[in-house]
């Protein structure tokens, strides 16, 4: 409302978030997962004197590096610049309560980078207790990291304490932040078996690659013994809302949540059935379907959990349209348009239609016309009276909806373009154009 | 008409007293600007030598690879080091920052897969040069075109961040208020070329270094540098006063007027004249103590810039900001755990990079014996052949 809105024709603003978030986001639990499992690999070799299987550490830690430190640093740093573009509000406000816990964690980077990239190139240059230092170092810098950004992720559903006592602890170690990192940890350890099992079938040597293959396959097994009692932890600390949500109030949100535990569940058992039971049965095409299968779970599961959030961006305290909870009350009395800079109108610009203006401020962070959440299908065959119905109730009618703000004749103006989008189009009117 | 333009300030209040968060906005941002330096200047240096080194000149070859080596690590750590300053520059300017990317819009976010592919390209030239080839100069070329573009779209934001009066015609178009051509042009040829001299220096104390194993190259390296410098410099007479005519007449006057502004308005270009000639000076005897006043000069000179830059954008953005946009909601506790794990952080990477500089010191260790056990000083088993994995 007080910021310009960033168009994203088609995919919208959010679905850009979300398709740089799962990238980094499965990039980034393996470089935490991947970290202890090079370490552990470094010393399992020395400890078993196999100069053949410190060879393929060595050569896991080259793409490693390739993957987590280009690809995952700077989708990480794409989310930072996708979530202010999107919601800049909300972006703030995170900052203003986090920027000592974001800027710890930029320490716990500058650690992790060093040592990551002091771990690969020491490679036969120093001893063997200090690479496997570095090594250590690496792995509790990059969960240090995961760590951090937990406690400010979980806090957009629980805000918990925060809300009244707006203390930085409170928010910080919030009600989902343990459960939350207890599922990103087991999530990180499979990442790291996950990844490691495409490499493997690049071994030439069998012998090689049958124990590495079914050591990688047996990083599942955590995930696959505790995801489910994690899950359930999670969502008991979660909002009355968001389980509502998961389990029925929001279909698409159910079936994506049951898609993600399916997959999940062919996942592991695929893995653990087959390169793990029968190391030899491992081939490569299968464990990149299984890698492949992976993103989708991991998806699949962010998206539930940003979904389960609705109809807030920080629960109880800022809506996904850039109104605060504590400023409702006055919106509805003044509207929407008056207090928004950035409408066309209010910039003697004339909009295309009135409740195109309403639609960019109340409905744009979230909707787009055509493409990801797009409006025109959704509203097809509705009337302008029941278009008004649905924006009057809009929050009761679906809990994941913030409540229609706005005046009257805002509504009115609204419901009218809403209908018009499936109206038959009218010839342009010459000098109409924006 | 810039009021109504400008958000109103986030409720929630500053972490922080204000003259803390600026404080480490201009020394993280210093930080951030000398592995850049390496990023920018370093690049084009390299693209330079490998494209004199294909005809046949071995010097320049050698630095070519030398120079692509380091080129991953000095993007890494230049990202890594921006992460601060964006952090605190968002926090207490965030309703010009995020207002002005958003109205860049795509220009803004193309940044990032900008990045990636330009990083992707330096680790091709300097972990597969094999299989570049002889395309080497054309990854680099592209490698440096997008890591100028991601320079070019920082300055974008800047210039417009703290124009709040341009920002109706920039959203809407002219209608809704001017468009003039923003002055983006001297601000990033002054940033590329004090990073481009930056990186001679690093070159040519580079040079410095390697001269006590190898004369002949070490001293052409030295030379090599401060030629890049002097280059730089001769650029800098012209742009530095260039940039600073687009400044805002009252901005300029109140530079000017304050003892800070014109202290380092003075400082910045005594110090590079200063640093150029000591580097001149060791260069030509090839005496290291010189060398190394010389980078204290030159890094004083871009500590001084760096000052300067945040005062300008101090004139230029306080007259804009919402009343109650530094109210102060203070967090001491977490600020205490920020310079706790700096302290500790910055005293293990010390100790780590302490334990292998000693060890690589050390005589070199005997051909690989058998692995066995975590004791004892045994190297690994040298690089894996590309075929067997990853």
């Amino acid at each position: 409302m007080n910021y310009p809105h960033w168009d994203v024709p088609l995919l919208g603003g959010g679905l850009i978030i979300a398709i740089v978030a799962v990238t980094h986001v499965f990039i980034a639990q393996f470089a935490v997962g991947g970290g202890f499992f090079l370490v552990l690999g470094e010393r399992w070799a020395y400890r078993t004197g196999d100069a053949r299987l410190l060879a393929y550490i060595k050569a896991h830690s080259r793409f490693f590096v390739l993957l987590t430190v280009v690809l995952g640093a700077v989708t990480g740093v794409g989310i930072w610049w996708s979530i202010a573009l999107v919601h800049p509000t909300g972006t703030s406000a995170l900052l203003r309560v986090f920027v000592w816990g974001w800027a710890t964690e930029w320490v716990f980077f500058i650690v992790e980078l060093s040592a990551a990239l002091l771990y690969y190139y020491t490679w036969d240059r120093v001893s063997r207790a200090a690479h496997l230092l570095i090594g250590w170092v690496y792995a509790f810098s990059a969960w240090g990291t995961a760590a951090i950004i937990n406690g400010i992720v979980s806090f957009m559903l629980t805000p918990g304490r925060w809300l009244e006592t707006q203390n930085f602890w409170h928010a910080w170690l919030n009600p989902t932040a343990v459960p939350s990192l207890f599922l990103r940890t087991l999530v990180c350890i499979a990442l790291a078996g996950l990844y490691a099992l495409v490499t493997a079938t690049w071994l030439a040597d069998g012998g090689l690659r049958r124990r590495v293959v079914r050591w990688a396959a047996g990083w599942l097994w955590p995930a696959f013994v505790l995801l489910g009692p994690g899950a359930a932890w999670y969502l008991s600390q979660a909002p009355e809302s968001a389980r509502a949500i998961v389990f029925g109030g929001a279909p698409a949100v159910s079936l994506m949540f049951m898609v993600s535990v399916a997959g999940s569940a062919v996942l592991f058992l695929t893995v653990l059935l087959g390169p793990y039971r029968d190391p030899a049965s491992a081939s490569r095409p299968l464990v990149l379907v299984v890698l492949l299968l992976g993103l989708v779970v991991t998806g699949g599961t962010e998206w539930v959990r940003e979904a389960i959030r609705k109809p807030y961006v920080i629960h109880g305290y800022l809506y996904s349209n850039h109104v605060f909870v504590h400023e409702a009350d006055e919106v509805a009395d003044t509207g929407y348009l008056t207090r928004a800079r950035w409408v066309a109108s209010s910039h003697g610009i004339p909009a295309l239609h009135p409740g195109e203006d309403v639609f960019r401020v109340a409905c744009a962070s979230c909707h787009t016309v055509d493409g990801y959440n797009g409006l025109r299908p959704l509203v097809r065959g509705w009337n302008v009276e029941f278009a008004e119905f649905q924006l009057s109730h809009l929050d009761t009618l679906k809990e994941f909806m913030p409540p229609f703000l706005g005046t009257e004749d805002e509504r009115g103006a609204l419901a009218d373009w809403l209908v018009s989008l499936n109206q038959p189009r009218e010839a342009p009117v010459v000098g109409g154009e924006r | 008409m810039t009021g109504p333009v400008v958000p109103p300030p986030d409720p929630i209040g500053l972490p922080a007293p204000p003259g803390l968060l600026q404080g480490l906005l201009v020394f993280t941002f210093f930080l951030h600007v000398l592995p850049l330096a390496m990023t920018v200047g370093g690049a084009v240096i390299t693209l330079a030598s490998e494209v004199a080194g294909r005809q046949g000149h071995g010097h320049h070859q050698r630095l070519a690879r030398e120079l692509a080596a380091v080129l991953p690590a000095s993007v890494a750590y230049t990202i890594t080091f921006g992460v601060a300053p964006l952090l605190f520059v968002q926090v207490l300017y965030g309703v010009f920052f995020f207002t002005s990317s958003i109205i860049l819009g795509w220009l803004w976010f193309l940044m990032i897969p900008a990045m990636i592919v330009a990083y992707y390209g330096l680790y091709l030239v300097a972990w597969f040069r094999e299989r570049v080839g002889r395309a080497a100069p054309l990854v680099l070329a592209v490698a440096g075109l997008l890591i100028l573009y991601v320079a070019a779209m920082h300055a974008k934001n800047q210039v417009l961040m703290a124009h709040p009066e341009w920002w109706p015609g920039r959203y809407f178009g002219p209608a809704a208020g001017p468009t003039p051509v923003l002055p983006v042009l001297p601000r990033l040829a002054h940033a590329f070329f004090g990073l481009l001299g930056l990186a001679g220096l690093a070159v040519s104390l580079y040079g410095h270094r390697v001269w006590r194993a190898d004369r002949e190259y070490g001293r052409w390296v030295a030379r090599s540098g401060l030629a890049w410098v002097l280059g730089a410099a001769a650029a800098q007479i012209v742009v530095a006063p260039w940039y600073w005519l687009t400044l805002p007449a009252p901005i300029q006057s109140r530079v000017l007027a304050g003892g800070l502004g014109g202290g380092l308005l003075l400082a910045a270009p005594l110090l590079a004249a200063l640093g150029v000639g000591l580097l001149a000076l060791a260069a030509a005897a090839m005496k290291p103590g010189p060398a190394i006043a010389a980078g204290v000069a030159m890094v004083g000179a871009t500590a001084a810039l760096v000052g300067l830059r945040d005062l300008v954008r101090q004139l230029a953005l306080l007259p804009h900001l919402p009343a109650g946009a530094w109210a102060l909601a203070l967090q001491v506790g977490p600020a205490v755990m920020f310079a706790v794990v700096l302290l500790a952080g910055l005293a293990l990477v010390g100790y780590l990079l302490a334990r292998v500089a000693g060890e690589l010191r050390a005589p070199p260790v005997p051909p690989p014996a058998p692995v066995s056990g975590t004791a004892g000083r045994a190297p690994g088993p040298g690089p894996a052949p590309p075929a067997q994995a990853g």
